[in-house]
């Protein structure tokens, strides 16, 4: 009998698969004004960053995740610091509405999988460490099993490699994890039944926003000093390197913590601190609040990156030096190459690494200024294409 | 050297990805009115089908970068809306539990002496209550198994198997009607 119906399907499968409906006015400039509360927040917190490292280009950047990479000398050994920021901090009008990744999986071949949230209506989503209030268990690193409890008892429980659990601060947090048969790239939450209201509300402290700015330095004999400069209450930091977390009573009013690493080739640091202090509410009275902020710095050794280089500056202007733009890199088996100019016009396009760039826009010469070159490149057995994004300038005189 | 088999749609992404605003919009003008079908299909012809096709767009151009450069873009894209309706409509069921067999309607009947045109089918599809139409939706139209449905919505394989069941019927009552 249900057979018999099947023709209605076919139907209508063969008159939707399609269709096309003119949608409503304004709804890019909508999105594109949302994508810009989004990335403001972005920007503002990377250029507090980049101030402090030199030499930078933007490899990488995620929803509320962008990577930073500063070539410097240690030792006589080139090393390259990349400085992942977890931003998150989400306006309260960007109403992604029901899911924000946080994405985890940052660190260049990581094993960890992630618990998503339902963060309808959330303003921060912040790190994945939850004081022990008896309501969640996070198993990082060393834990192969997530579980929720609820009133003591175990509700949910996950197997994974690595989990991080990302509870929402300054609202009630129920945790959703993907379920088997997971669709990519997309999130398939649990039903409303299988959701769990769980933990307490902890207001997020007003003063900071996670903004703490990271501060790489050289170190003789491969340490490497990293200063966090920004207010601070009490706070407890996990440096990522093995050693128990460091607390941080700061009635003194310190404005910087610091730590050494001893650097072996090619490590990443996982950061995460936790801030904690007495902050006035709205209705005045004193209270706990919360902020934290994860930052993932990872040590590569300048070997590994040696193979592209990307000039910061070129003069065409007839002299016979530094005539040209291009990349200097071996040839990579997928090349592409695009400079636009500060209006977003695409000036130069190529796709032979070989192909320099004259400084010609069209068939007028491109004028002083800076440019905005993307290059993407994939050698043989790379999975994933590579993104190198920075500004250049081209100067004449 | 760019893949020559490579779709015409990667390109644009990438320049997608490194912020481009033309292309943007370019990736918007070449899919909202598919993706715009898509949520009008599950939403009815409302505001809401608006902020899911905003929605959609929002998250894609966020997590583009995240994608393979394998496959089809808007087959993706299509994922991406199908899931964001999907979590407003149990969104919406837990906010009005019990009233959500209302049926939302596009403007306009369904004239009868016409071929049925997509318009028409798209009109009968939004008389379906909202439970039947998301499964016959998901079913029919985007292909899912019972089981995939079944996971997707938290019901169960034998829920979907009857609302489909129930769905078809209804928009066979429909048709011959007409």
């Amino acid at each position: 009998m249900d057979e018999d119906l099947k023709h209605i399907d076919e139907l209508f499968k063969q008159s939707m698969e399609g269709a096309e409906i003119t949608p409503p006015q304004g709804v890019f400039e909508q999105c594109m004004q949302q994508l810009d509360t989004v990335a403001n927040t972005d920007a503002n917190l990377l250029n507090k960053a980049s101030s402090s490292v030199s030499s930078t280009s933007t490899v990488k950047g995620v929803l509320g995740l962008s990577w930073k990479a500063a070539a410097f000398v240690i030792g006589g050994v080139s090393v390259v610091v990349a400085v992942a920021m977890m931003v998150i901090s989400n306006q309260d009008n960007l109403g992604i509405a029901s899911n924000i990744k946080s994405n985890v999986e940052m660190a260049k071949g990581s094993q960890q999988k992630q618990v998503e949230l339902d963060v309808a209506d959330a303003r921060i989503v912040q790190d994945n460490e939850i004081e022990d209030d008896g309501n969640v268990k996070s198993g990082v690193n060393n834990s192969t099993a997530a579980e929720v409890l609820l009133g003591g008892a175990v509700v949910e429980r996950k197997e994974f490699t690595d989990v991080s659990i990302i509870p929402l601060l300054g609202k009630d947090f129920a945790i959703k994890t993907k379920t088997k048969g997971e669709i990519e790239n997309s999130l398939v939450p649990f039903t409303e039944q299988d959701t769990k209201t769980i933990g307490k509300k902890v207001p997020i402290c007003n003063n900071h926003r996670a903004n703490w700015k990271p501060v790489i330095a050289e170190n003789l004999g491969g340490i490497v000093s990293l200063d966090l400069d920004g207010k601070f209450g009490n706070v407890r930091i996990d440096w990522g390197d093995g050693l128990s977390p460091q607390m941080v009573d700061n009635r003194l009013g310190l404005t910087r913590v610091s730590h050494q690493y001893l650097v072996e080739r090619n490590q990443s640091f996982r950061v995460k601190l936790i801030n904690s202090e007495m902050e006035r509410g709205q209705d005045g009275s004193m209270a706990t609040c919360k902020d934290s902020q994860w930052l993932l710095i990872q040590v590569v050794s300048g070997d590994d990156v040696s193979e592209v280089f990307v000039p910061d500056v070129f003069t065409p202007n007839g002299d016979g030096l530094n005539e040209t733009f291009y990349v200097r890199m071996p040839r990579p088996l997928f090349y592409e190459l695009t400079i636009m100019d500060n209006k977003q016009r695409t000036v130069f396009r190529s796709s032979d690494s070989e192909e320099a760039w004259t400084g010609s826009c069209g068939s007028a010469l491109c004028v002083d200024a800076d440019y905005r070159v993307i290059l993407a490149y994939k050698y043989s057995g790379d999975k994933d294409w590579k993104y190198i994004r920075k500004q250049i300038k081209l100067i004449r005189n | 050297m760019i893949n020559s088999s490579e779709p015409k749609d990667y390109q644009l992404l990438r320049d997608c990805i490194a912020g481009n605003r033309k292309a943007q919009q370019l990736l918007y003008q070449q899919f909202a009115p598919r993706i715009y079908a898509i949520c009008v299909r599950y939403m009815g012809q409302t505001d809401e089908a608006k902020d899911m096709l905003q929605e959609t767009m929002v998250k894609f151009y966020q997590k583009s970068s995240e994608f393979r450069f394998e496959g089809s873009l808007e087959g993706w894209l299509k994922r991406i809306a199908v899931n964001t309706c999907l979590d407003q409509i149990k969104k919406n069921k837990a906010k009005y539990a019990g009233s959500i067999e209302e049926a939302f309607g596009l403007e306009g009947d369904v004239n009868a002496s016409q071929p049925l045109e997509t318009k028409d089918l798209l009109k009968l599809v939004l008389t379906l209550p909202d439970g039947y139409r998301t499964v016959f939706n998901l079913y029919a139209i985007e292909g899912f198994t019972h089981a995939e449905i079944g996971e997707m919505m938290g019901i169960s394989e034998n829920t979907s198997k009857s609302q489909l069941f129930k769905a078809r019927k209804w928009l066979q009552s429909k048709l011959e009607r007409n």
